[in-house]
């Protein structure tokens, strides 16, 4: 089957950050699977589309783009639709909030660039503003590190790259093996299972950390975009208004939000302190505001 | 899957039907963190087996947003598409997945967790604009869709009409980008009610008619949205441009707005 080619033909991603993902027979890893999707081919991508949504879905996957040969400079929009459900999709592989792309490219390097260029700026336009697209050719990431499991068979290279997880944090590695028949994969898992106890708790400690840290991000760039929100509804509201008058004319009128303010500040703000606070004293002796609250905060200022 | 078997793991609740044929598809945006519960209550009232769906979360703690997903509903799926276009543009990135997926039903229910902090009475809003969903009126929804005509049911308090037929203009700040839109999508309208706040329930072929290559003209559509939380200052907004929009998408295939109290 056609389709079977390209769900076959995976990267095997396994990442330390996700040790919660219900794994009781693997300490502290979890393999994700990395898709190979070729760009402008809209029966793989489809295809892909459907298995994840109606036949398996893995706890964690990304996708990886293999480009080759002549590339077309733009992106084809109906394969554009269906990436970015995938990209959208909750399960969908994110380094501190941020979605993973791999390349892997054998055409020509400053194609590929461009072609990254443009799928890269499509992306933005849409919404996603963050994407971290990674050459899996290349092992040094400014973000992340990763490294080719074909050439990692026993115990050291486990415990080594276990040592640079917890300097580096966070760290990805990838296979070209076809993930049915891997058993390479499955020993390295065991052989970093087997460690010693306080270093993987120590790895496991940073996990947390980090799923905790990028859980607070998340909520900062909330705030943030909150606050953004509020401030522009604020400026919003104190705007001039354009009234048409008619269909040729407009004449720039106060809001009645800032007919309010400036109401307040004419007629009460710009009163002396002394005259402002003769008023309090006057409320009190007309009852209206308790005498107590002259000195005290904490008592009740108005009388209903 | 051989050795590898416990490398995948699968979400037994998330498996769809395989006929991916439904009576309702819910196309549904949260964003609020204090009304999403609220409104995934409200939606409970569909939670049949006729029923998928499908979300798009946009707020910051999805992980306990998912978790009142699955506790409530057996047949969904989950997106977190980026904030482009408020709810216009998550409605718009869903329907492209629903399509995309091949999925269809009979009817789609367009809603969001409509919050509107600036107004006394934001969640009177809500309320009245989820009147379809109260049981009387659910009932009714099969009867009135029996007339072929009507392809959007919405609460009769927010069925509007800014066009002046004298004028030629339509009375909001966004006319001018109305009017190049209608052009764009060649549409001739003679009936210019939309449903204010855009939750109501349309037909799903309306939909598909709409955007039967749902690719490219939903990214264009999505690409030209604002971003954020849009305020138009005088100028008019794509946003608020598709939020009418999406009413003429049956007024233009000859469909009627039909509004329930």
């Amino acid at each position: 089957m056609e389709s079977t080619r390209y769900l076959v033909k995976t990267h095997l991603i396994t990442d330390i950050g996700f040790y919660k993902s219900n794994r009781q027979d693997i300490p502290f890893f979890v393999c994700n699977v990395s898709f190979l999707i070729p760009p402008d081919n809209l029966k793989a991508i489809s295809e892909l589309l459907y298995f994840l949504t109606f036949e398996d879905k893995p706890a964690e996957f990304c996708l990886t783009i293999h480009l080759e040969g002549a590339l077309n400079a733009g992106v084809n929009e109906k394969w554009m639709s269906f990436f970015i459900t995938l990209l959208a999709d909750i399960n969908y592989s994110k380094f501190r909030g941020n979605h993973i792309v791999f390349i892997d490219s054998v055409a020509n390097m400053t194609e590929t660039y461009q072609w990254v260029k443009n799928l890269s700026d499509q992306l933005r336009s849409l919404g996603f503003k963050k994407i971290i697209f990674h050459d899996i050719r290349e092992t040094e990431c400014e973000d992340f590190r990763l490294f080719n499991i074909d050439f990692l068979q026993n115990i050291d290279s486990a415990e080594r790259l276990l040592s640079e997880s917890i300097k580096e944090l966070h760290f990805y590695f990838f296979s070209k093996v076809i993930i049915h028949e891997s058993k390479k994969i499955e020993n390295f898992i065991n052989a970093v299972s087997s460690l010693e106890e306080r270093t993987t708790n120590m790895a496991i400690q940073i996990n947390n950390l980090n799923a905790l840290l990028a859980n607070q991000n998340e909520y900062v760039a909330y705030l943030e975009e909150s606050l953004k929100s509020k401030t522009e509804y604020l400026s919003f509201l104190l705007r001039p208004v354009q009234e048409n008058s008619n269909d040729h004319s407009s004449t720039e009128v106060l809001s009645d939000i800032q007919k309010m303010k400036n109401f307040y500040h004419y007629e009460y703000e710009i009163l002396p302190l002394w005259f402002k606070r003769l008023g309090h004293i006057i409320k009190v002796i007309m009852g209206k505001r308790s005498f107590r609250s002259l000195f005290d905060d904490n008592v009740k200022k108005y009388r209903d | 899957m051989g050795n590898n078997q416990h490398l995948l793991t699968k979400d037994k609740q998330h498996r769809l039907k395989e006929k991916r044929e439904y009576r309702y598809v819910v196309i549904c945006q949260l964003f609020y963190p204090d009304e999403i519960n609220g409104l995934l209550d409200v939606l409970s009232i569909l939670n049949r087996n006729e029923t998928l769906f499908v979300f798009n979360i946009g707020t910051f703690d999805k992980s306990s947003v998912i978790e009142a997903i699955k506790k409530r509903f057996e047949q969904y799926l989950i997106y977190e598409n980026p904030q482009k276009g408020r709810d216009i543009g998550a409605k718009l990135f869903l329907i492209n997945a629903i399509l995309n997926l091949g999925i269809t039903a009979e009817y789609a229910l367009m809603v969001h967790d409509k919050k509107s902090p600036h107004l006394s009475n934001g969640s009177g809003w809500r309320n009245d604009l989820l009147k379809i969903l109260e049981p009387k009126n659910l009932n009714r929804v099969q009867d009135i869709f029996k007339d072929p005509e009507i392809g959007v049911i919405a609460s009769l308090k927010f069925i509007e009409n800014e066009y002046d037929p004298i004028t030629k203009k339509f009375k909001c700040r966004s006319n001018h980008i109305l009017k190049h839109l209608i052009k764009e999508m060649k549409w001739e309208i003679t009936d210019y009610r939309f449903v204010a706040g855009c939750i109501f329930l349309i037909r799903f072929e309306i939909l598909k008619n709409s955007f039967s290559d749902p690719g490219s003209k939903i990214i264009n559509i999505i690409s030209s949205l604002e971003f954020g939380n849009v305020l138009d200052f005088n100028k008019g907004t794509f946003i608020h441009s598709w939020e009418r929009l999406f009413s003429w998408l049956a007024t233009s295939q000859g469909y009627r707005i039909y509004g329930i109290h």
